[in-house]
């Protein structure tokens, strides 16, 4: 059992991370960092709460967790490998390329594994979309979208104005990740990303367009969309893919089941429309985001493949700096 | 009765502009075409001549439309203006800024009017949204979307096959969708723009992606031809409500089958809409509306309302120099990959 520190207990801490690693075969989560001991106590009764330096410090632990505000996540990362840790950080990697570029040279002298927790590549929808993906022929037109209805501005670091924060960093960092895996590297950027609601104090809304030869992939966001539209839609030569909804992993972390159990994962059924306008229900396969976990777990113990190598994430980096600076010049930017 | 020289008689000569021209109660009293034996079977009261200049020596006629390919608008309608007729223009309206300011500067010259048929302000889903507008149904907009999804994976023989001046499917399309956005939203302040060619063998553009600044929202212009699930054809996001309508407005679809505006069901559109509602974060029921009926005869009522009884042309000249110079900004943007200003 490789003996893991969680370092953040705020909502990604809580609830996406500390069940998935306590769910995970291989991964025992022995120590949570954090500044608020009674609220991890009132999670887990019995739990080690110690300050970052105390777990660098203690010999037994082998992989530390970062699931904190973005503006930590280089610092600590550095700290966690100079002590000899594994690590794994919740996406975004970090802030800036640069940054990204010295932790991966950092883990790679230090001979550490260095993931990032880029959970949505095996959503319901990315893992049904590869699976039928063979069927639709050359993609032409790809959307990938987080419409919310989330009115209100909320305190929180993620929608307050300072490094990190905002929803390019938060959610683009997924959708860009997910059209990193599927479609490879692409050409441009064409960005549009700006706080849409009246009170918003950071970028809370983006509109954006991965070049690929003939191929256009849009990532969308917006937290004003009542009439949401499909999660997950691929226009095809031989036919099209649309999903509505989103993975419903994380609802179901919120809501206290445990990672894995019967069940697990179970999302609504997309559909496929073949050139000849024939509709046909599509299983989704069900998200498994224990999977990632699993396999850092394997990547520790057997030297197995890291499911989200550094140098991926450090590549989504590349294109949310990439994005920045399109939406800030008004300009295509070439990649 | 007013009397109409059709000048073109090809798919929207013959589908589109005679049977509305008729339906609004105008005489197709002369067609400029070479296709002499199908006009004597559709329109035999109307007289048919091999070019524009024989029609207007001839006379007899108070309005021309100009339905011909696009890089011959600009050149027949200085010559209909000089005969003091007035003027439709099938969208796009002219190539370019300068041929359609041209225009315009003429007709004023003249005293006529010129008008450009932008028929698909008057689709169903148009009018609806008009409607709710007007209503303030939306609270404060955030974002819209206007789309042309089709499946067209071979190239389509109208505008698509060729690389003469004026095709291609920002000109095409694009004017509808432009002219939709200035219709509903006024004009917009910026424009970013992605004009390209998507379909292997597209020898012109077949796609767009093309997004209109307001000050306080966006709105996406696309266009598709390879789409075998379309997206909807208008969404309209905003505080209070989302409305969302998926399929083209029917009267295209019903003038190909040979129906008639007047005939029972005209306009009427199957697929309802769907407008959700919300009061800040208590989201309320989604229910279906009715989109349309659309009306394409109203451009031709309007325009014998104008020119009977001064009333405003159907569509407002500054509206097609605006379409047309958002159109050129369009290209231009879409060529640097810039976001450009709309001039004041």
């Amino acid at each position: 059992m490789i003996n893991t520190a969680l370092i953040g207990f705020g909502y990604a801490g809580k609830t996406i991370h500390s069940p998935l690693i306590r769910a995970a075969q291989g991964l025992d989560l022995t120590t949570i960092v954090s500044s608020r001991p009674d609220d991890v106590h009132a999670d887990l009764p019995g739990m080690r709460v110690t300050t970052f330096d105390e777990a660098l410090a203690d010999p037994n632990i082998q992989l530390v967790v970062i699931a904190t505000p973005n503006d930590l996540h280089a610092p600590q990362a550095h700290a966690a490998l100079n002590a000899g840790k594994h690590v794994v950080i919740d996406k975004p990697f970090c802030l800036t390329v640069s940054e990204g570029e010295a932790l991966v040279d950092h883990a790679r002298r230090a001979d550490r594994v260095l993931s990032v927790f880029h959970c949505r590549r095996w959503d319901s929808n990315f893992l049904t979309f590869s699976r039928i993906r063979d069927r639709l022929g050359d993609p032409y037109q790809v959307v990938l979208r987080y419409d919310r209805w989330r009115p209100e501005v909320r305190d929180r670091w993620r929608e307050r104005d300072g490094p990190g924060s905002g929803i390019w960093f938060d959610l683009g960092s997924h959708l860009i990740d997910q059209a990193l895996s599927q479609f490879g590297w692409p050409e441009a950027i064409s960005a549009d990303i700006a706080p849409q609601r009246p009170d918003a104090q950071t970028d809370d809304f983006f509109h954006t367009t991965l070049f690929y030869g003939p191929l256009r992939v849009i990532l969308h966001s917006s937290m004003l969309t009542l009439a949401v539209g499909p999660a997950f839609e691929v226009q095809g030569s031989n036919g099209a893919f649309v999903k509505y909804g989103m993975d419903p992993q994380e609802d179901m972390l919120k809501a206290g089941r445990t990672p894995g159990d019967d069940g697990w994962g179970g999302d609504r059924d997309g559909h496929l429309t073949d050139i000849s306008g024939n509709t046909e229900s599509i299983a989704s396969v069900p998200g498994n985001y224990l999977a990632y976990y699993e396999a850092i777990a394997r990547a520790i113990a057997d030297g197995a493949h890291n499911p989200v190598p550094a140098g991926d994430a450090l590549k989504v980096m590349q294109v949310i700096e990439a994005g920045f600076r399109s939406a800030r010049e008004g300009r295509r930017v070439a990649l | 009765m007013l009397r109409v020289l059709l000048a073109g008689y090809g798919y929207g000569g013959r589908i589109i502009h005679a049977p509305l021209i008729a339906a609004a109660g105008l005489t197709v009293a002369g067609i400029v075409s070479s296709r002499r034996d199908e006009i004597a079977a559709a329109w035999p009261d109307a007289a048919v001549f091999p070019d524009l200049a024989t029609a207007l020596n001839h006379g007899g006629f108070d309005l021309v439309v100009i339905c011909t390919p696009n890089d011959t608008h600009a050149e027949l309608a200085h010559r209909a203006l000089d005969a003091g007729l007035h003027l439709v223009i099938d969208k796009p309206f002219a190539v370019d800024s300068a041929e359609a300011q041209a225009i315009a500067d003429h007709a004023r010259r003249v005293g006529r009017i010129v008008t450009a048929f932008q028929n698909r302000r008057w689709d169903g889903h148009i009018l609806t949204a008009r409607k709710l507008l007007g209503e303030q149904a939306f609270g404060r907009i955030s974002d819209v979307t206007l789309a042309y999804d089709r499946l067209r994976l071979v190239n389509p023989a109208r505008w698509g096959d060729n690389n003469r001046r004026g095709s291609g499917i920002w000109l095409n399309l694009g004017s509808h969708l432009v002219d939709q956005a200035v219709h509903l939203f006024g004009k917009p302040q910026t424009i970013m723009a992605d004009i390209f060619a998507q379909r292997p063998h597209a020898v012109v553009d077949d796609s767009f992606h093309v997004i209109l600044g307001y000050e306080a929202f966006r709105v996406t212009l696309r266009a598709c031809m390879t789409t075998p699930a379309p997206s909807p054809v208008i969404a309209i996001h905003g505080s209070a409500g989302s409305f969302v309508k998926y399929g083209e407005d029917t009267q295209e679809a019903m003038l190909k089958a040979g129906r008639l505006p007047g005939d029972l069901g005209w306009g009427v559109d199957p697929v309802p809409a769907r407008f959700s509602s919300a009061d800040g974060e208590i989201v309320g029921e989604a229910r279906d509306i009715a989109s349309g009926p659309g009306d394409y005869p109203a451009f031709y009522t309007g325009m014998a309302a104008a020119i009977h009884h001064s009333a405003p042309p159907p569509v407002a000249i500054e509206d097609s120099l605006l379409v047309q110079h958002l159109l050129d900004l369009g290209f231009a943007s879409a060529r640097d990959g810039r976001r450009l200003e709309v001039r004041a």
